[in-house]
């Protein structure tokens, strides 16, 4: 198995928003292999480019906006070394991944698996919609460790 | 006929802030207002919550410096239960707080900031950020970031997490640390102190090319306020507030944090909701004074540690009373980046600091409790009054920012009258005069208790109050 990193991240004040922090609490307990690392963490900033370009693979977790609320996505990133994205507010996964190769020449296998969103209201639970959908998100997780075929 | 520019949102600052200013019929600027256009109200939504919940409630006003926050409300509930602290929890207290002035020193300087610098004040926005310091200098983007997780993660581990911990309470801290965890960054030390001085040494270099920003960037007399310790010396935890002039003379000194209410009032303008404080004895506004960085090193005779003390010497050395250009607040920042590493090394490396007696237990023994910290921004008083069952009656907050609210008015106006001409905005204007304002490095959430996103708009508006011209960032 390779190094894996998983970030869950997401605002657990705000529903919605912290399915990443919770799939990836969830994960902590199902996935006990020394090689994966797992946390959590409100919003990605810069400080966790010197950590992943030392994994092999990372997996970012998160909420997405589109149509149909609870809808799985996974998709793998690709580094374009072109990200200009500005910070402190907003720091994507491209973003971080570039760090990692500007800084430190190494850029890890990486994914981003996301739920839509079906509120991003004041609660520390998730909705009915995405709470539905964890499993299917920490079965690809799961899967994306096990360096299954995932799409 | 007069006409107002408008820079609305302020960017690259924590909040949500606008600019207008306004032209006379010369097309001149006349005036400058920086508005505050956001409001939270956390004076008001602790009326009759318990006194024990202040810190973890007020770490709740800032993501960036929660640490402070936590520290200044822990301090005024320690009075309420009158209790002195045990020494271990003071020095992990100390100890929380310096790392917290690295990381959010090294957000402004590095990442907010440096973009500046190193693109040049009219370099296209879009390349002004981080990722431009990447490919432009990539050694100072690694540099900001070694320092800020330096920070961050003595945060976490002492404190459970990053952002909003709840680690420091009434009486001391909830648990004590181990061996283990400050030996993980003790050794890191030279490598952040390298860090440090390596890019002290860089942005000295840089200063004579920004001739123009140091003369205009609230380069102006007003007063200065921090906290210093019994030798006049840095200290951002504890000690008495002392406030010095222009020339460097001292106008008050030795005060105790339980007496800063005759010596700072605030006052109310209808345009914003940052309140103004002013030092009392001078009025209103003359009683001008500014906090943070370049007012600590202004205040404070010397820092305290053997690096930041030299570099203390050259600052100080650039003006004969005090250094009174806020463009300086980056330099200080820098240096008190140096002092914190340094200050870590000590208290690490000080036994007391594993001693499993941190906290003090006690029930409401007075009915008021003041605390006062130097946050990364400067000053930060946290001020409680409670009923026999330690209920909150009444509470009185200063947060940093809101303590440089008139010098920053005063500073944007300085930076426009220089900058602006003409009633069209150009982006080396426009990023000036947010320029100056970040400096300061302002915590807009915090300073008005106010639910934070800091996009800034600029507006231009003439005699009749009609916006001429208009820019947005977000």
């Amino acid at each position: 198995m390779s190094r894996t990193m998983i970030i869950g991240y997401g605002n657990p004040l705000r529903g919605d928003d912290a399915v990443g922090y919770h799939a990836a609490r969830l994960l902590s307990d199902m996935v006990k292999q020394r090689e994966v690392v797992i946390r959590t963490c409100h919003q990605l900033t810069p400080e966790l480019a010197p950590e992943i370009s030392t994994f092999e693979k990372v997996i970012f977790i998160d909420a997405s906006i589109a149509e149909v609320a609870g809808e799985l996505t996974v998709s793998q990133l690709k580094h374009t070394g072109v990200s200009e994205r500005t910070i402190s507010h907003h720091f994507d996964p491209e973003s971080v991944l570039t760090c990692s190769h500007m800084l430190y020449g190494r850029v890890p296998e990486a994914y981003l698996v996301t739920i839509t969103a079906n509120s991003f209201g004041y609660m520390e639970d998730l909705s009915v919609p995405v709470k539905r959908r964890l499993p299917d998100l920490t079965q690809a997780v799961l899967r994306i460790i096990g360096n299954e075929s995932i799409m | 006929m007069n006409k107002t520019i408008s820079i609305d949102p302020v960017t690259r600052i924590e909040g949500h802030g606008k600019i207008t200013l306004h032209l006379n019929d010369d097309g001149a600027v006349d005036n400058a207002y920086f508005h505050v256009t956001q409001f939270r109200g956390f004076e008001k939504l602790i009326d009759g919550r318990p006194f024990r919940e202040m810190p973890a409630i007020m770490a709740r006003i800032c993501g960036i410096c929660p640490i402070s926050h936590l520290s200044a409300a822990a301090k005024a509930c320690d009075q309420i239960l009158g209790v002195g602290i045990p020494k271990p929890a003071e020095k992990l207290r100390r100890l929380m707080n310096l790392a917290q002035i690295i990381q959010s020193h090294a957000l402004n300087f590095f990442y907010l900031s440096s973009p500046d610098f190193i693109m040049g004040m009219d370099a296209e926005p879009e390349t002004r950020n981080l990722m431009g310091v990447l490919k432009k200098n990539s050694q100072i983007a690694h540099d900001g970031i070694m320092l800020r997780k330096f920070g961050q993660e003595i945060i976490e581990t002492f404190a459970g997490k990053r952002i909003h911990p709840d680690w420091i309470i009434a009486g001391g801290v909830k648990t004590p640390i181990i061996k283990e965890n400050i030996d993980k960054f003790l050794i890191q030390i030279p490598d952040v102190l390298k860090a440090v001085k390596r890019n002290i040494e860089w942005f000295k270099i840089q200063l004579p090319k920004f001739k123009d920003e140091i003369k205009t960037f609230g380069s102006m007399q007003s007063l200065f306020m921090g906290l210093v310790n019994d030798n006049n010396e840095l200290d951002f935890y504890d000690g008495k507030l002392r406030f010095v002039d222009h020339t460097g003379k001292t106008v008050g000194e030795k005060i105790h944090p339980n007496e800063y209410r005759t010596h700072i009032d605030e006052h109310v303008e209808e345009w914003t909701y940052l309140k103004f404080p002013y030092y009392k004895p001078r009025g209103y506004p003359d009683g001008m004074y500014r906090v943070g960085p370049l007012a600590r090193l202004n205040v404070a005779e010397r820092c305290g540690t053997e690096l930041a003390d030299k570099e203390f010497i050259e600052f100080r050395g650039m003006s004969r009373g005090a250094v009174l250009s806020s463009f300086h607040y980056h330099y200080a920042r820098l240096i008190e980046i140096l002092y914190a590493i340094e200050k870590i090394e000590i208290l690490a490396d000080d036994p007391d600091i594993l001693q499993k007696n941190v906290r003090a237990e006690a029930g409401v023994n007075n009915d008021e409790g003041i605390g006062i910290v130097e946050a990364p921004r400067g000053t930060l008083i946290d001020h409680f009054k409670v009923d026999e069952n330690g209920i909150i009656q009444w509470g009185n907050l200063i947060i940093a920012t809101g303590n440089n609210n008139l010098a920053m008015n005063r500073s944007v106006l300085q930076v426009a009258k220089h900058f602006v001409k003409g009633d069209k905005l150009t982006n080396g204007m426009l990023n000036r005069v947010e320029a100056v304002i970040r400096a300061y490095d302002p915590c807009l959430s915090c300073s008005t208790h106010a639910i934070g996103k800091m996009p800034l708009q600029i507006e231009l508006v003439n005699t009749e109050g009609l916006v001429i011209d208009k820019l947005n960032r977000s």
